[in-house]
């Protein structure tokens, strides 16, 4: 994901052409961008009210949801989704109506949030295109208003300070994917080209909608009344969703340990020896089970046998990885690379050099041993 | 440590809102107390004095209630903090430098790389001054940074992490298609493309100076020699292979080997600035960056003792210097008598005993 927004973000960066800057009305805006404020007050002024009624769910609008959710299964994004301009209440109705499909249904969280990351991947695709071909103006509006981080003009460059730039993305679930390391930084202001906006305007979008997304499933999780049409969305969805998928996307996925990677092979090993093993380490074991779906129990369990082990302490601290306590953030697992520099990396180079995420190494390994991906036995070949 | 703290236990740091902070302790019989907070600077000045603790740290963090046990502190927020030690730092396997004996070119080594971190990451990208951070020698084997500016210090663990890769992997260039089937390396002019690319600039002047010979074509070094700033860099495709070396011997010189496990900790306890380093019998000592040029642990982070003690020397594998009497290699096996502060330097490394007949 990391590699393949940079690779973006680097032909931005060269692009030569200028592309034409015309100004847009509203309704155009909001069927680009129906999660942005020009998407609300579009809802505000047509329908009046957020509530999203049955009626408006027509046949385009069935189409769209499942043209999004079918194209998920297969990992083909290549195309940029078109823009209904004929109808821009259907791709705003079309939005609400997954974000609550994804809220209210009964799949499990974990399922909704990876559901979720598939639509929000083709969305903020098509954003990053779009807001490419927009007036500085208009992003620096959306950046101002939709991302609450205001960029100051310099000429054909904004910059945007990175204290709030980084305030905004620790508020997010997780943080954009774009590293800091590969941020045009200067004294403070990240500066960046219209193109190099647009670009990151997609990461922090990404990471915006996923939180929206979170809070959405939390509200859901007391609510007594669900809309009425939630229903009807979800029986037409199981045609693009059947229970196979749920397999797939990592939900019921069973934990077998012989597909550990190396690192984790040996903590867990060295947990069972009663050896002390780094916090770091710890850290490892646990956000990496959470990640591949083990159950919260098992983790604190693991850690039982660890010659320091202190119940209450273990509970509070695999908690917090888990995201149930604290910032109520979920934790991901430590990259390859964070591995290495902390020297727990038990191998030279890489178990995988495309993969380099001990998360990936295990799936990877497991669709192997299944003789399932196409990707996975590629992979294999170019490292054997 | 009496005779030290008797007289300049005031010394010892007190940071902010003290009340928040979690205090822990280590004693010379191997226990160790933490959950510990104190309301007033002055209790915690009279706590040292009555126990006098082997190390004294407090936690980058603030809590609601310091004292608490670990789940129920309500952590607030904590200030980042950067560990630069000798042997990460220096990236060596010197066994001297392991256990501590470290001479005045390797801090001045470290003090190199502590200034990289500053200029180069803490003030050139993250735009803070020095009002925005506190520098401390670790009163061992380095220095520590803390950030205390208030957006860093509510950075979540995975930002902070973010931080250290940043400062202590770098960023190899991402390459673009350019002009006329050319590849450009660089797809901005700032942070770390800006860095790499001033570090080849040198890396080529030097060659043209022939003082370090480089293998770059011709064509590569004729470039950058007149481009000016990173994105007017375009090479062949065939020339990226030869120029990825140079750009990874950049990122190794270019990084900071920070100490990862720090930084993204946010509950960390760090040794208190003005405490001793019980392990060392230096003072963990806050300085300014302009403090740093003129700093040497050896003369200005030792205790305050007058009193002296007689050695029996084993073996101090190079010559150390504090308050004017130094014992080195030479003295292997001789009884002398030495101040207390460079005692307790050699004793606590095992360099000399204490000349028990003597006493
Ligand atoms: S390469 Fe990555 S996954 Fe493999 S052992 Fe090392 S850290 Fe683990």
């Amino acid at each position: 994901m990391r590699n393949r927004c940079n690779a973006r973000f680097s032909e931005s960066a060269v692009r030569i052409l200028e592309s034409k800057e015309t100004s847009v009305d509203s309704a155009t805006l909001a069927a680009r961008y129906p999660f942005s404020h020009w998407g609300s007050s579009f809802i505000l002024s047509s329908w009046g009210g957020e509530e999203l009624r049955e009626e408006l769910l027509n046949e385009n609008v069935y189409t769209k949801l499942g043209k999004i959710f079918s194209r998920t299964r297969k990992t083909a994004l290549e195309t940029i989704p078109e823009v209904d301009y004929l109808y821009p209440e259907d791709e705003v109705s079309a939005y609400i109506a997954i974000m609550s499909f994804l809220a209210y249904s009964d799949y499990p969280e974990n399922y909704k949030m990876r559901l979720g990351g598939h639509y929000f991947s083709w969305i903020t695709r098509r954003t990053v295109t779009l807001l490419e071909s927009e007036s500085q103006g208009t992003i620096r509006e959306y950046y101002q208003t939709d991302l609450g981080l205001p960029l100051v003009a310099q000429g054909d460059i904004v910059s945007l300070s990175l204290k709030d730039y980084l305030a905004k993305a620790s508020k997010f679930v997780s943080p954009p994917k774009r590293t800091l390391a590969s941020l045009p930084l200067r004294r403070g202001e990240i500066i960046l080209s219209k193109y190099q906006a647009a670009d990151l305007a997609g990461d922090l979008t990404f990471a915006y909608l996923a939180g929206l997304l979170e809070r959405k499933i939390q509200v859901a999780r007391g609510a007594t009344n669900k809309p009425a049409w939630i229903s009807s969305v979800q029986t037409y969805m199981k045609e693009f969703l059947p229970e196979s998928t749920l397999f797939d996307e990592g939900v019921n996925r069973p934990n077998d340990p012989t597909k550990y990677p190396p690192c984790i092979s040996l903590f867990v090993e060295q947990l069972a020896k009663r050896e002390s093993i780094p916090h770091f380490a710890r850290f490892a074991v646990a956000s990496f089970m959470r990640q591949i779906g083990v159950e919260k129990d098992y983790v604190v369990k693991l850690f039982t046998t660890a010659s320091d082990f202190r119940a209450e302490m273990t509970k509070y601290q695999v908690s917090h990885i888990y995201g149930e306590i604290g910032s109520h953030t979920s934790y991901t697992a430590p990259s390859c690379d964070s591995l290495k520099i902390s020297r727990l990396c038990p191998i030279d180079g890489y178990c995988n050099p495309r993969l380099k995420h001990p998360v990936s190494v295990y799936l990877w390994k497991w669709r192997l041993a299944k003789g399932e991906s196409r990707r996975a036995t590629k992979a294999v070949s170019s490292t054997e | 440590m009496k005779e030290h703290y008797d007289s300049s236990v005031g010394e010892v740091y007190c940071p902010e809102r003290i009340e928040l902070r979690e205090f822990g302790f280590a004693f010379f019989i191997g226990q160790f107390r933490r959950h510990m907070s104190f309301k007033h600077g002055r209790d915690l000045h009279s706590y040292i004095q009555q126990t006098l603790p082997k190390d004294v740290y407090y936690s980058v963090a603030s809590y609601r209630r310091a004292a608490a046990p670990m789940a129920d502190k309500g952590w607030m927020e904590a200030e980042l903090p950067f560990d630069l030690d000798a042997e990460q730092v220096l990236r060596t396997d010197n066994p001297l430098v392991k256990d501590g004996w470290i001479s005045n070119i390797y801090y001045d080594e470290i003090k190199r790389e502590l200034f990289k971190l500053l200029d180069n990451f803490i003030e050139a990208d993250f735009g803070l001054t020095s009002r925005d951070y506190t520098i401390a020698f670790s009163g061992g084997r380095g220095f520590h940074v803390r950030i205390t500016d208030k957006v860093f210090k509510e950075l979540g663990s995975q930002l902070r992490r973010q931080i250290v890769e940043h400062v202590a992997l770098g960023h190899m260039p991402e390459w673009a298609p350019a002009k006329r089937g050319t590849i450009a390396p660089f797809t901005h002019d700032y942070g770390w493309d800006l860095r790499t690319f001033s570090w080849l600039k040198n890396r080529v002047a030097a060659q043209r100076d022939r003082s370090s010979p480089t293998h770059l074509p011709q064509r590569i070094v004729s470039q950058l020699a007149t481009a000016s700033k990173p994105t007017e860099l375009c090479v062949r495709r065939t020339d990226r292979r030869v120029l990825e070396e140079y750009l990874r011997e950049a990122m190794n010189n270019l990084t900071v080997a920070i100490d990862e496990r720090v930084t993204v900790d946010l509950n960390r306890l760090l040794r208190a600035a003005g405490s001793v380093h019980g392990g060392s019998g230096l003072i963990c000592k806050i300085l300014s960056k302009t403090d740093l040029d003129g700093f040497e642990p050896l003369t200005s982070a030792v205790m305050n003792l007058r009193s002296s003690k007689r050695l029996l020397v084993e073996n101090v594998p190079l010559r150390v210097e504090i308050k004017g009497e130094s014992l080195g290699p030479s003295d292997k096996g001789k009884s002398i008598e030495v101040n207390s502060a460079l005692a307790y330097y050699v004793v606590v490394r095992r360099g000399a005993r204490f000349d028990i007949k003597a006493i």
